[in-house]
């Protein structure tokens, strides 16, 4: 009579323990493992989400023909200009240091700011207006609540002068937030508050595009080559160990490479993401080959049979069916590459792109930073906006690589669905 | 020639079919002798019981068809063994016509008459009779061990009961023409004698299937 | 008994497999127009003969193979020889369906493109659509020709296999136990698809089946461990082979 009940004997008991404790790890594991994770991404995402606002504040200045010769605007001197107009919103302030703390007010970047707004609107000239300028870091920090104002003056950013003054220029309306546009509109600066990721964006998109332009043809072809074309010997056995350990080689050594051939050799301009780009495929090209020849090899040779005995040659039979049907397995190989090229500072470091890169770079011989290498000079910055807008550059370059491994499943899809 | 199957049970199957011509030879020699001692001493007794055993000899035959019919649908026999079930089919209808044979060999006992011309051929057909039997043992033996020299030899001896048979046609037509008042039992006689010598054909038929069950060839002359 | 003449003809071919010899001093002949089917027990050489007609077993490093093997009297194995038109002009059909990741009408082109054999594309479909009658697979997939030739039936599958094959007319048409992926109703489609094409191609066809070799093939080859024992007319093989080994094989007995 057959027994299905839990007493069957048959060591149940013992094999059903093993199960719901193998189970019970591996839940463990994972909980603990996202939580890290979620850890990981709140941290960053409440440190970095304050690099979306922009605060700004508006004050009136002077520009008369006396200030400003409408003929001549570029000579005028708009710093001080600026200056008067603060001074002149508060007489009050006489003191040598205290004037000094009231134009710690707006930006440095303002008189920038302000010739701006002049020569876009050449309307203004002719007499006091009010202009919006971009706010200093400690105004803004404190604007959105990042300065403790309990804590003892002489530990703040901002002396308690500059509190009552923020106040009453808040009670006049004359502090706005904005959405933080510059962030994507600038590149790096000594200020934070105008600091932007577009130049270290551009640098990351035109090396990596070199990189890709580089490494995909030539991993590929070279992974069809060693898995299709190349006789089996000693030599093929030596290339392919050789390929795997390149791709575990550090980073960092493909920087030293380049340095001394890119740079020392060849004479390239430094930091171009042309060199950055070169450097990047040296290190992407194993892991491309790696993983083209394991999407070559899940390829079942039953296809490349029946081209062959219907009259194909070699090369016809690889390229019109092994190479197709192994083509969502290559790019996805190529996208883990790209997404490993995207983060890697060291390599880039070494060939100089660690340079304080303000201009957004127009082609791939001018000098340039990348997305790593920001995050890596913002972290360095001690101002405390800075912190802010390094964690927004990591939620920057996170959400790049989401968009490349988008990217790749749209892909693969594609092909995959085409088959 | 005899390796078994790699499925044992095709083997069995064979066996069977090869043990069931066997009984129906047995029974049918039997029919055969019971039919001639009947005759040889006018003894109408048993002449029931043979007839009522020809049905069962008719019923084997069935089942051996059947069973052959069986054995080429489930196993797909190819070259000796669908020989083998093939003719199996064919030996049992011989031994069929060989226990009507027998049959009716025995009702004509009831017709007979005591007469003293009739008692020489009598005895020639008793010899006949017995010449068949042995052939009918014969057979059997090669149709069991596949001898198809023995099989050669009952063709031989069939040439015996011909003789047998011309000699007791002349010796009893010579009777008739002497003693007219024992005519109906000596046409009986002549029959009788036809009987076993077509009952002799039919075992060489079994022989020279023997053979073709062996060699896949057909002695009967064709062209 | 040839009665059309032979096409391929084999002298002392031996084939080994590093030192391991497959096939010994084969010496066979093949009918044209005719289908001839190599049968035998497992490992007896007969997959490695066929593929050594149209020159597969060269995909093989280690297999080396010594003799002749003509077709047409031009030995395939002559160095002169260019491998990629020789199997222009052998077609295989293999134990598992394998057609292309393509559409149905993009498999049964392919051969006939990249051998340049159309010179229009309306000779092309025109060449598509006989192929695909000829194969018995023409009702079934004419209103659909450009979907994907995998969401066929295994059956199905294997018949656009041969449509792919016979497109470009080969001499030879050479089937590597074509049926044995398949059910008994798509087996039956085949054979009587092969007693069909057979009328105008030269078919040979390894099988394991015996059955099926008495049903489609007009001659047999009985290979074991690697020599050819026997071959003759289909009939005369399954009634009364010469060879104690042929019936032994045939009967299913041991020996």
């Amino acid at each position: 009579m057959i027994n299905l009940t839990k007493s069957a004997g048959l060591n149940l008991h013992k094999r059903n323990g093993a199960e719901i404790l193998f189970q019970s790890v591996g839940m463990i594991a994972i909980i603990i493992s996202l939580s890290f994770l979620a850890w990981l991404i709140i941290t960053i995402l409440m440190n970095g989400l304050g690099a979306a606002k922009h605060v700004e504040i508006k004050i009136p200045v002077d520009l008369s023909s006396q200030n400003v010769d409408p003929d001549n605007i570029n000579d005028a001197s708009f710093g001080s200009i600026l200056k008067s107009g603060l001074r002149k919103k508060f007489v009050d302030v006489k003191i040598r240091k205290d004037k000094k703390k009231l134009y710690n007010l707006v930006s440095p970047e303002g008189s920038f700011e302000l010739k701006r707004e002049i020569l876009k609107d050449p309307t203004v000239l002719g007499e006091t207006t009010d202009i919006w300028f971009s706010a200093s870091d400690d105004l803004s920090l404190f604007i959105r609540g990042r300065v403790d104002i309990n804590v003892p003056e002489d530990q703040r950013q901002l002396s308690d002068k500059e509190v009552t003054w923020i106040t009453q220029l808040k009670t006049e309306g004359r502090i706005r937030i904005k959405p933080n546009w510059n962030f994507f509109k600038n590149g790096d600066s000594r200020e934070p508050e105008i600091a932007g990721i577009l130049a270290a964006l551009v640098g990351s998109i035109l090396s990596l595009s070199v990189c890709f332009i580089l490494s995909f043809p030539l991993g590929v072809a070279a992974a069809t080559y060693l898995e299709q074309f190349a006789p089996k010997s000693r030599l093929s056995d030596v290339i392919e160990v050789n390929i795997n350990n390149l791709a575990a080689v550090p980073s960092i050594v493909f920087g030293l490479l380049g340095l001394s051939i890119f740079l020392g050799y060849f004479d390239l301009p430094r930091s171009s993401p042309l060199v950055g780009g070169l450097v990047l495929s040296l290190m992407t090209l194993p892991t491309i080959i790696i993983a083209s020849r394991a999407s070559l090899r899940s390829v079942p040779p039953s296809i490349k049979e029946a081209a062959l005995a219907l009259g194909a040659t070699p090369v016809q039979a690889v390229f019109h069916h092994v190479f197709p049907v192994a083509l969502p397995g290559m790019l996805t190989g190529a996208i883990v590459g790209m997404a490993r090229a995207l983060g890697d500072t060291a390599p880039l470091l070494m060939i100089g792109m660690v340079a304080f890169i303000v201009d957004v770079p127009k082609s791939i011989l001018e000098p340039a930073t990348a997305l790593p290498v920001q995050i890596f000079l913002w972290a360095d910055s001690p101002e405390r906006a800075f912190s802010e807008k390094t964690s927004a550059a990591i939620i920057v370059l996170l959400l790049f690589l989401i968009l490349m491994n988008l990217a790749a499943v749209i892909m693969r899809r594609k092909f995959e669905k085409r088959l | 020639m005899e390796n078994e199957h790699i499925v044992g049970k095709f083997d069995d199957d064979l066996d069977r079919i090869k043990n069931e011509i066997l009984e129906m030879g047995k029974l049918v020699k039997k029919q055969l002798q019971g039919a001639t001692n009947a005759l040889l001493s006018f003894d109408t007794d048993d002449v029931d019981a043979l007839i009522t055993t020809d049905r069962r000899i008719n019923g084997m035959n069935k089942t051996i068809f059947r069973h052959a019919e069986q054995i080429i649908a489930m196993r797909q026999p190819m070259a000796l063994d669908l020989r083998l079930a093939l003719l199996a089919t064919s030996i049992a209808s011989e031994l069929e016509r060989l226990g009507d044979y027998a049959k009716s060999a025995a009702k004509r006992v009831r017709k007979l008459t005591e007469s003293s011309s009739g008692e020489k051929t009598l005895s020639l057909i008793g010899e006949m009779s017995r010449i068949v039997q042995e052939m009918l043992t014969e057979v059997l033996m090669a149709y069991k061990k596949n001898d198809i020299e023995k099989a050669a030899e009952i063709r031989v001896r069939d040439i015996d009961v011909d003789e047998l048979n011309k000699k007791i046609q002349k010796t009893a037509i010579k009777s008739i023409r002497e003693f007219p008042e024992d005519t109906e039992t000596l046409v009986h006689l002549i029959l009788l004698a036809r009987n076993f010598e077509r009952a002799g054909d039919h075992i060489v038929n079994i022989a020279r299937q023997v053979h073709q069950i062996v060699t896949g060839e057909d002695l009967k002359a064709s062209n | 008994m040839s009665m059309n003449g032979s096409i391929i003809d084999t002298k002392n071919l031996d084939v080994f497999y590093g030192n391991k010899q497959a096939l010994f001093n084969i010496d066979l002949e093949i009918e044209e127009k005719q289908v001839t089917s190599l049968i035998g027990p497992s490992g007896c050489g007969k997959s490695t003969f066929l593929r050594c007609i149209n020159r597969m077993n060269d995909l093989i490093p280690i297999c080396k193979i010594t003799g002749k093997l003509n077709i047409d009297g031009q030995d395939v194995y002559d160095p002169s020889v260019n491998v990629v038109a020789l199997r222009a002009q052998v077609g295989m059909v293999f134990q598992k369906p394998n057609p292309f990741p393509k559409s149905i009408r993009e498999n049964v082109a392919y051969g006939l493109k990249i051998n340049g054999l159309t010179s229009s594309k309306s000779e092309l479909n025109d060449r598509v659509e006989w192929s695909l009658k000829a194969a018995g697979l023409w009702n079934e997939v004419e209103s659909r020709l450009d979907d994907p030739g995998l969401g066929l039936s295994g059956g199905q599958q294997q018949r656009l296999c041969i449509a792919r094959a016979i497109a470009v007319r080969p001499r030879v048409i050479l089937m590597d136990e074509p049926c044995s992926a398949l059910d008994p109703i798509a087996t039956a489609i085949i054979e009587d698809l092969i007693n069909e094409i057979s009328q105008e191609f030269t078919i040979v066809i390894v099988t394991h089946s015996m059955a099926q070799a008495a049903r489609v093939s007009n001659r047999t080859a009985f290979f074991h461990l690697g020599e050819l024992i026997e071959v003759g007319v289909t009939k005369e093989i399954f009634t009364n082979p010469s060879n104690e080994k042929t019936q032994n094989y045939i009967t299913g007995r041991i020996g």
